[in-house]
């Protein structure tokens, strides 16, 4: 059996509703929810366990009565269990095979919507109504997995009626399609747990190995359709293929520098899409430069001379220090303890961590000494950063303490 | 080309000298030099512009012209104030490649100044990108800065040897420049003052023609040299010996601290300290 996709449907030009599926989950909605369906698709990818509810709230964000005609349709639990949950509202009904017979959930006549969990699910067709003028005369269907297209039909893919003669009565018939349906790649945030129950046959989704001329195949069938239908499905299968499959660089990630090829000419370059990347810092600027945290700017050092030093920004104290290879945007301010040999040339660090002081002792000649509120003095492995409370005093020798305070 | 110039600055324990020598030349190969230098005051500077249609050669004048308006104003030196002075010419290099969006643009820098923070004064070196700030002691030339390459990432990494960093293909490429981004990261060190000190701030066009001993060999023998030729024009006419396949610009910083002995430098040598963690040698 040729078919591997999780869903399958019959395409519809403009006026159909736009289905959208991902692992385990389909939702069908009226064409002018146009953008509730892109957003469902941007939101249900990856996280399925809010899915559905994320779903459900995107198409009642504007009140129930905004709310557009809808099926939402997702398969619970194990695979094994085969516990279907399926939502309608408005003109469109589920047609559901569980436990031997067909159950029909219809949403017209119903204010709200119909709310129905199945057992033991065999399939399940979607049918909306009126139905929408389909885009090929034959009754021809599509394989279906990942992604948002126009249809006006669809169903699961291992509908009984083209597996088993026996249940061959159908409302809905499904025939199988013309030619053998073509496989999508499977689309790479697939998750392995939540492989969609193809509850007669055996082919589930995450057994699928990827048909090489899957691609090609559907397009051909594509082809000969009729301009809203092509509008549609180009657009959409686009974004399924491309995010699901060969995810876009995201203009957020950092440059990847490509140099030229066989530029030996000692010429410094830069390569790379630029106005991306400008594009890209711009963004990330406008999203960065967060104000330091408040609780930084009120912490300081009290010197044994009563000098006091904000810890605003990083603190390096010493009888000469310097600093080496520091980010321009954590400049530290460098404190001189004139005079004592005792004291190292770069002899601690005070930072403020998630506000938090952090003190490090680098690698000073006779060390640091910390003595936290109401506990014996404490010695400070060297470079190893050490968390303090308020009130600790650290003992740099030779007399210089440094007491950590915040200003009240 | 200009000799040296020196100028004294008085800090609070004594009179600083400070002796500087710059040269900037277009290479053997190249038609426009992209390189712009400042030499003034207490601020030494090198940029590297790159991107075509006359970009580089602007964004690297661009660079310098900001840092001289930025000094014109007359406040002291700060390491806060250059950093801000770096992020204005990183501004103002994005604003030139508006109209000019599709063209690979932008500038390196590599900088010292003599800063003043709180009480004391350091020398405050800075880079973004591949131009360098290296250090001499009299004997041994280090390099300051690190560059912002892809093969310094391949070297931090250890998949690459220095050998193989000078013939890498990709020993062109930088990962950080002015101009590239509204945000510029650039790496600072604030290094003591203290004794007789040099400091040569250059573009790749230097470091890559003439490896550290052979600009260490230049640099010990600047005594030696004929009475109108600095020891910046030296090593810009050593590179282009070597090849000059880039523009070449070197700035050389000399400083000598007359004065009282900081107490800082008791018990060190007074030719400055090596590594930011040996700080402290034994006092016996």
């Amino acid at each position: 059996m040729p078919i591997v996709s999780q869903f399958r449907y019959r395409p519809a030009g403009a006026s159909g509703w736009l289905a959208v599926a991902s692992p385990g989950r389909l939702l069908v909605v009226h064409p002018d929810a146009f953008d509730i369906a892109v957003a469902v698709f941007g939101t249900g990818r990856g996280n399925s366990g809010q899915g559905f509810q994320t779903a459900l709230d995107e198409l009642t964000r504007g009140g129930l009565s905004a709310t557009p005609p809808f099926a939402l349709l997702e398969w619970l639990g194990s695979s094994g269990e085969r516990a279907l949950r399926v939502i309608v509202r408005g003109g469109v009904r589920a047609v559901v095979t569980a436990g031997g017979s067909e159950h029909t959930l219809d949403g017209t006549g119903v204010s709200t919507w119909t709310e129905q969990s199945f057992q033991q699910v065999a399939g399940f067709e979607v049918v909306v109504e009126p139905e929408p003028e389909p885009t090929f005369d034959a009754d021809r269907w599509l394989p279906f997995d990942n992604g948002v297209v126009s249809a006006t039909r669809l169903s699961s893919t291992s509908l009984p009626t083209t597996t088993e003669p026996r249940q061959a009565e159908p409302v809905q018939a499904a025939p199988a399609p013309a030619a053998p349906a073509p496989a999508e790649p499977e689309p790479a945030e697939k998750q392995p747990e939540q492989a969609p129950a193809a509850p007669v046959s055996e082919v589930t989704v995450s057994d699928i190995p990827v048909a090489p001329e899957g691609e090609p195949e559907l397009d051909s069938n594509a082809r000969p359709t009729d301009e809203g239908y092509d509008y549609l499905f180009g657009e959409t299968m686009y974004r399924n293929v491309s995010e699901a499959a060969v995810r876009e660089p995201e203009p957020d990630d950092d440059p990847v520098i490509e140099p030229a090829a066989g530029d030996h000419d000692g010429m410094t370059i830069m390569t790379g899409d630029l106005k991306k990347l400008r594009a890209g810092r711009k963004a990330k600027a406008a999203d960065a430069a967060p104000p330091p945290p408040p609780a930084a700017s009120q912490l300081y050092l009290e010197l044994s001379t009563g000098t006091r030093e904000p810890l605003s920004q990083p603190v390096l104290v010493g009888r000469a220090p310097t600093a080496s290879k520091v980010s321009g945007s954590a400049l530290p301010r460098l404190v001189t303890i004139p005079g004592d040999k005792d004291i190292s040339r770069n002899h601690a660090q005070f930072a403020v961590e998630g506000g938090t002081v952090v003190v490090t002792d680098l690698h000073s000649r006779n060390g640091t000494q910390v003595i936290m509120p109401g506990k014996p003095p404490q010695q400070l492995r060297q470079g190893e950063p050490t968390a303090v409370i308020l009130g600790t005093v650290v003992d740099l020798g030779g007399g210089v303490t440094l007491t950590v305070c915040e200003e009240s | 080309m200009a000799a040296a110039i020196e100028h004294e600055v008085a800090l609070p324990a004594g009179v600083l000298h400070i002796t500087v020598a710059a040269a900037s030349d277009l290479g053997m190969v190249r038609k426009v030099n992209e390189d712009s230098y400042l030499a003034e005051q207490e601020l030494f500077l090198v940029a590297d512009g790159m991107g075509g249609h006359s970009f580089g050669d602007r964004a690297s004048q661009s660079v310098v012209s900001t840092f001289a308006a930025a000094l014109a104003e007359g406040s002291p030196l700060s390491p806060e104030g250059l950093v801000r002075t770096i992020h204005q010419s990183n501004q103002a290099v994005v604003n030139m490649a508006e109209d000019d969006d599709e063209s690979v643009s932008g500038t390196t820098l590599a900088g010292l100044a003599l800063v003043k923070s709180e009480a004391t004064h350091h020398w405050m070196a800075f880079n973004v990108g591949d131009s360098r700030v290296y250090s001499w002691d009299g004997r041994l030339l280090e390099q300051v800065t690190v560059d912002h390459s892809a093969v310094q990432e391949l070297l931090d990494l250890g998949q690459i040897t220095p050998v193989e960093a000078t013939e890498h293909p990709h020993r062109n490429v930088v990962t950080r420049a002015i101009g590239v981004g509204d945000v510029v990261d650039p790496d600072i060190w604030l290094l003591p003052v203290g004794g007789k000190q040099l400091f040569v701030v250059c573009s790749d066009g230097l470091t890559k023609e003439l490896d550290d001993d052979q600009i260490a060999v230049i640099l010990a023998d600047r005594f030696t040299l004929p009475g109108d030729l600095s020891v910046a024009e030296r090593l810009v006419e050593a590179a282009l010996a070597a090849g000059g396949s880039d523009n070449v610009t070197v700035v050389v910083v000399e400083s000598d601290f007359v004065g009282a002995t900081h107490t800082a430098d008791e018990d060190t040598n007074d030719r400055g300290v090596p590594h930011h963690l040996e700080v402290t040698r034994p006092r016996k």
